[in-house]
């Protein structure tokens, strides 16, 4: 999931850093001001850092987590989620220990950025592949849309990290591929499920999260 | 580059830049450098950490969770084709590393890392954004942790039932979350006020003609032609049962939701787009929960997120943060974080926050909800405090005991209408308070079967205890 610190040579640090905080700073500049100083990216990231606590057993000795990017990435946009999964990275980081602070370059690329981006990306391909779909329906199509897409960014993630590890000459290439992404192929279930069950339940009760916070849609002065 | 320093955050500037520094120097040395290399940072790490006497448990919590790492370092990577030299290399990063965190952390508690961070100017979106995350995190983990108990004591069954309990119950956070956010919202903006405005002179009245307001979506029409007049220092309760329009009003009021039609003026201001600014500094809200409007990291940089906003100097600034925190009684507590003040200390909080703004109309919205009798007295107290020195207060209740102790102006609304407005004796007026489905105020209900047993000349019936008293003590003379 998370790479701890240690376990990545220099020119790969230093490689994932930079790309990462390209992506984070065009993400940044590319927002709207007023969601950029709105409670709600901080709000989303503590509930992504809480959601991320819940550790289900995979195999004999591993657990995993879910990551949570897919589902941010459909219910606010890439671009957000991509400012949102830096703060979560970032607090782990630094107060849980839960990844390393070098490696950070390399976590928000992993999980943040091309991850999430590319589960929304299949997720979008599946739902509106034809241009009659509906979007006010959740149907068995969207369902799977949700699923793929959650199951694809984790072992899109696992992906990415076995070759930065390879990369930094830590292991070989095929056993260290086969053995990452077998484990997150099984914790991807649990991700895509998870992404499919919230999606779904917060599609239907969008209008519901408007009755029970009557300022949550109006517009100000 | 300027660094903004001022003399407390200085050494939390060092801590942090030096912390950061080490850490990166650490994970940056090549891992096929010798082992040595890293040995010697271990070590140095090591001595830092023992030196600034680390607490046990924080240390010992820490190398816990880089366990994981560690075995998968000296023990996996070797067997798939990492060399034995690395590993131990890695193995040595990482526990160098855990230990400048765990030594980092220790002396720097949260907030004072963001402030730190800010100063060595990282960009202050992403501070900001950290803080809200830290924030919202330490609400929500209360919240999951009781969540989690919840679910063990109602599921029995585990298995696929389990886990769709549990996704409704991170739906439900979500959606917790989301809500919440938008309530910070309205607070921040709430708290962001014109700078430049003088005091206000004018006398605190609030003029309301004709109002309505109509949410777009869900609720409809909330409030119904309101027309209400607020004397200069007065104490009003607005009356009625949920969904009466009483947290629209305030709303309204505060210059929150935008005015759809009739007027409103505010100590003189009429209420528009120009003045809006004013009218916030003017008019500060209490929400019924008051995590919802606490920004700030701790009790005093919250209560001093007022003055911060004003052209005064820093040291009038910080007799102005002292002066509330002084009358609310949270002085000594200053330096905590809200999350861990109980939830009377929190309302205070957020009425210091209030004063220290400077406004002069206060709205508050359920002031008594879930507070025990000791918070509900210290509530009181504030509020008389308050009203004493020149205050008007306005509070949305449906608690008839509070409202018929304190208020001195009754207003009773239902559904969107106002249905009675005037003095306190409206409370013990049976067939107004049992129209819109409230009851009398606890010591008026004996008093008030009674009478309607054996009607007397004297039709008053007490409201309060004082009056209570008197009222026996009359009958008793009476009678002998």
């Amino acid at each position: 999931m998370h790479i701890p610190d240690g376990f990545l040579n220099e020119t790969v640090i230093t490689g994932t850093t930079l790309v990462s905080a390209v992506f984070v700073a065009l993400a940044a500049k590319k927002t709207n001001k007023k969601v950029l100083a709105s409670p709600m990216i901080g709000a989303t990231a503590a509930f992504v850092i809480a959601a991320q606590m819940v550790n289900f057993p995979v195999a004999s000795f591993v657990s995993g987590h879910i990551i949570g990017g897919v589902l941010v990435a459909i219910l606010l946009s890439w671009r957000v989620s991509i400012l949102v999964m830096s703060a979560v990275l970032i607090i782990q980081a630094l107060m849980f220990q839960d990844g390393g602070v070098a490696a950070l370059g390399a976590n928000i690329l992993n999980l943040g950025i091309i991850g999430p981006g590319v589960g929304y990306l299949l997720y979008r391909a599946i739902r509106y592949r034809s241009p009659g779909t509906n979007p006010n329906t959740w149907t068995a199509r969207d369902s799977t849309a949700a699923f793929v897409g959650g199951w694809t960014a984790t072992v899109v993630a696992a992906f990415l990290a076995s070759l930065e590890l390879w990369l930094s000459k830590q292991a070989d290439l095929k056993p260290i591929l086969t053995l990452m992404i077998s484990f997150h192929a099984l914790i991807g279930i649990a991700e895509g499920i998870a992404t499919l069950l919230i999606a779904k339940f917060l599609f239907y009760h969008q209008k519901q999260c408007a009755d029970y916070c009557p300022v949550y849609q109006e517009k100000y002065f | 580059m300027k660094i903004r320093l001022n003399s407390d955050n200085s050494k939390d500037i060092a801590l942090f830049g030096y912390g950061i520094a080490a850490v990166l120097i650490l994970a940056l040395i090549p891992l096929k450098a010798p082992l040595y290399w890293h040995g010697t940072l271990l070590l140095l790490s090591l001595s830092l950490v023992l030196s600034s006497k680390v607490s046990a448990l924080h240390l010992i919590s820490r190398a816990l969770l880089i366990i994981p790492g560690l075995v998968a370092a000296l023990l996996i990577l070797p067997v798939i084709g990492g060399e034995t030299q690395m590993g131990a290399a890695t193995a040595l990063k990482l526990t160098g590393i855990m230990l400048l965190l765990s030594w980092m952390t220790w002396k720097l508690p949260p907030h004072r890392m963001f402030n730190a961070m800010e100063s060595l100017r990282f960009p202050t979106w992403l501070v900001e954004i950290l803080r809200s995350t830290y924030k919202n995190l330490c609400m929500l983990i209360r919240e999951v942790f009781s969540m989690r108990k919840a679910l063990k004591s109602r599921i029995v069954h585990r298995g696929l039932w389990l886990i769709k309990t549990a996704g409704n119950m991170v739906s439900l956070l979500f959606l917790k979350t989301q809500e919440r956010a938008a309530y910070q919202i309205i607070a921040r903006d709430l708290r962001n006020h014109d700078t430049n405005s003088p005091t206000m002179e004018e006398p605190t009245s609030i003029q309301i003609e004709n109002v309505s307001y109509r949410y777009k979506e869900g609720n409809g029409q909330a409030l119904h032609g309101i027309c209400l007049e607020i004397t200069p220092q007065s104490k009003v309760a607005i009356l009625g049962c949920n969904g009466a329009g009483k947290t629209t009003l305030l709303l309204q009021l505060s210059a929150v939701l935008p005015l759809q039609s009739g007027r409103i003026e505010i100590s003189g201001l009429e209420m528009n787009r120009k003045n809006r600014a004013r009218i916030r500094k003017e008019v500060g809200m209490l929400f019924q929960n008051p995590d919802d409007q606490i920004l700030g990291l701790t009790v005093e940089e919250d209560v001093a997120i007022g003055p911060k906003q004003l052209p005064i100097l820093d040291t009038e600034k910080d007799s102005i943060v002292e002066s509330s925190l002084r009358q609310v009684g949270l002085w000594n507590q200053r330096h905590q974080t809200p999350h861990r003040l109980s939830g009377g200390e929190r309302k205070r909080l957020a009425i210091a926050g209030l004063f220290s703004s400077g406004s002069r109309i206060l709205l508050l919205d359920e002031p008594m909800a879930s507070l025990d009798p000791p918070g509900r007295d210290e509530i009181t107290v504030l509020l008389e405090d308050a009203h004493q020195s020149g205050h008007t207060i306005v509070a949305a209740t449906h608690d008839v005991d509070f409202a018929a102790e304190w208020a001195n102006i009754i207003v009773i609304m239902e559904n969107g209408h106002v249905i009675a407005s005037g003095t306190p004796d409206i409370l013990t007026n049976s067939e107004i308070m049992g129209s819109v489905g409230l009851k009398l105020p606890r010591v008026s209900q004996a008093f008030n079967d009674f009478e309607k047993e054996r009607p007397s000349l004297e039709k008053k019936i007490p409201r309060t205890q004082e009056e209570a008293l008197n009222w026996l003590r009359d009958r008793l003379r009476s009678r002998s």
